[in-house]
């Protein structure tokens, strides 16, 4: 499992916040601004409710391992967007595809993120005590992608982090989906 | 529509009333915000619909109840099917004790509390979890009986953790008082 997350936590989060001023990719044009506004690919269907419509709580974690993914509207369209969630969706599928009782993989949608708002999410009252860190993490073929990282917290375990983050992340995200069924299609059309 | 998450006292109130009504199935109204364990608002809804439909609302409620654990039960199985590896990053299966403490737990589950929802994580954690806007409470099911409790209070901004706790001690009385904070009649009753 990518080690980066617990790696960034060994790191104090003051240490942390000031690396989030810096370009963390040499592909990056910018560091990433708390104006921006960021998005998510949802594509596993594992984690929707189709119950009560909308994500579970575990439908995103990766900020505490590998980093979670997302891409910098700033940089990109709505039409890169797609085209990319839909070749992404398309790879995944096609490997997995060989396995007795593959999880099928299609483009949910997306859930928009305001860069200020994560950045401003916090383990307790104490606006210090923060959640997650933005980094541009820049690919030389997608220089819009930027990931989310879970900061550490004293007051909880690994473990309890974790389980308060994922909370604070799906309570933020479940209001804010962009289904591709149509769904909040004039948001799209905003872009 | 009155659901099975009123209480029990609702259902006390349906066998009074209800059960001499005849089957004809006519939409009740029901406040939204009428939630779990919400004794006094639930009795009086539950007293008002009655008395203004024909509907036998125990009919609906031990229905409703029994198609909602189904639902579960489904979506578990949809779980259960899943392999090692099955995200295509490593995703780790659910292990066989796991597997029987999520059946035994839907299928013990009181019928007039709200029915939680399953989810797993890729690292193979099979949870339930109950959201209202007054709490958010989280079930981990960690294998042999033994579970661990997450309860977020939105109005105090509280992260609890409960550990090793064994599900055979949770009877319905238990469960209602861990879940009471899904309730949201401190915000509306006075």
């Amino acid at each position: 499992m990518d080690s980066r997350g617990s790696t960034l936590r060994s790191y104090s989060s003051s240490d942390i916040v000031v690396w989030e001023g810096m370009l963390a990719s040499e592909y990056s044009p910018k560091v990433v601004g708390n104006d921006e506004v960021l998005y998510r690919r949802l594509d596993n269907p594992i984690h929707w409710n189709s119950k009560k419509n909308t994500l579970n709580p575990t439908a995103i974690k990766e900020f505490s391992s590998r980093g979670m993914s997302v891409n910098r509207l700033s940089l990109t369209n709505r039409f890169e967007l797609l085209a990319m969630a839909y070749q992404e969706v398309h790879k995944k599928n096609a490997l997995q595809a060989a396995k007795p009782n593959p999880v099928v993989r299609y483009l949910l949608g997306f859930a928009h993120l305001s860069c200020d708002e994560v950045r401003t999410m916090s383990y307790s009252d104490d606006p210090t005590d923060r959640l997650f860190a933005i980094f541009d993490t820049a690919l030389e073929d997608t220089i819009s992608h930027a990931d989310v990282f879970r900061l550490g917290s004293s007051s909880f375990s690994d473990e309890e982090q974790e389980t308060i983050a994922r909370r604070n992340m799906w309570d933020y995200i479940k209001g804010r989906l962009i289904r591709q069924d149509g769904t909040s299609v004039e948001y799209f059309a905003e872009m | 529509m009155i659901t099975e998450t009123s209480s029990s006292l609702v259902l006390m109130g349906a066998l009074a009333v209800g059960m001499a009504a005849v089957s004809t199935m006519i939409p009740i109204e029901q406040p939204a915000h009428v939630y779990l364990f919400d004794y006094k608002a639930a009795y009086t809804v539950a007293n008002q619909n009655v008395a203004s439909s024909s509907e036998p609302f125990i009919y609906k409620v031990l229905t409703s109840a029994h198609s909602e654990k189904e639902a579960v039960i489904q979506e578990l199985n949809r779980y259960f099917d899943l392999q090692d590896d099955w995200d295509g990053d490593g995703a780790v299966a659910i292990s066989e004790p796991v597997k029987e403490d999520a059946i035994k737990f839907v299928k013990q589950f009181p019928f007039y509390l709200s029915t939680p929802s399953p989810m797993i994580t890729e690292s193979g954690v099979l949870s339930f979890f109950w959201d209202s806007s007054a709490a958010y409470v989280e079930m981990k099911l960690l294998g042999s009986g033994i579970v661990s409790f997450y309860i977020y209070e939105r109005l105090s901004k509280k992260n609890k953790f409960f550990y090793d706790i064994n599900l055979s001690d949770l009877d319905a009385k238990k469960f209602s008082d861990r879940l009471s904070v899904l309730s949201e009649s401190k915000y509306i009753l006075v």
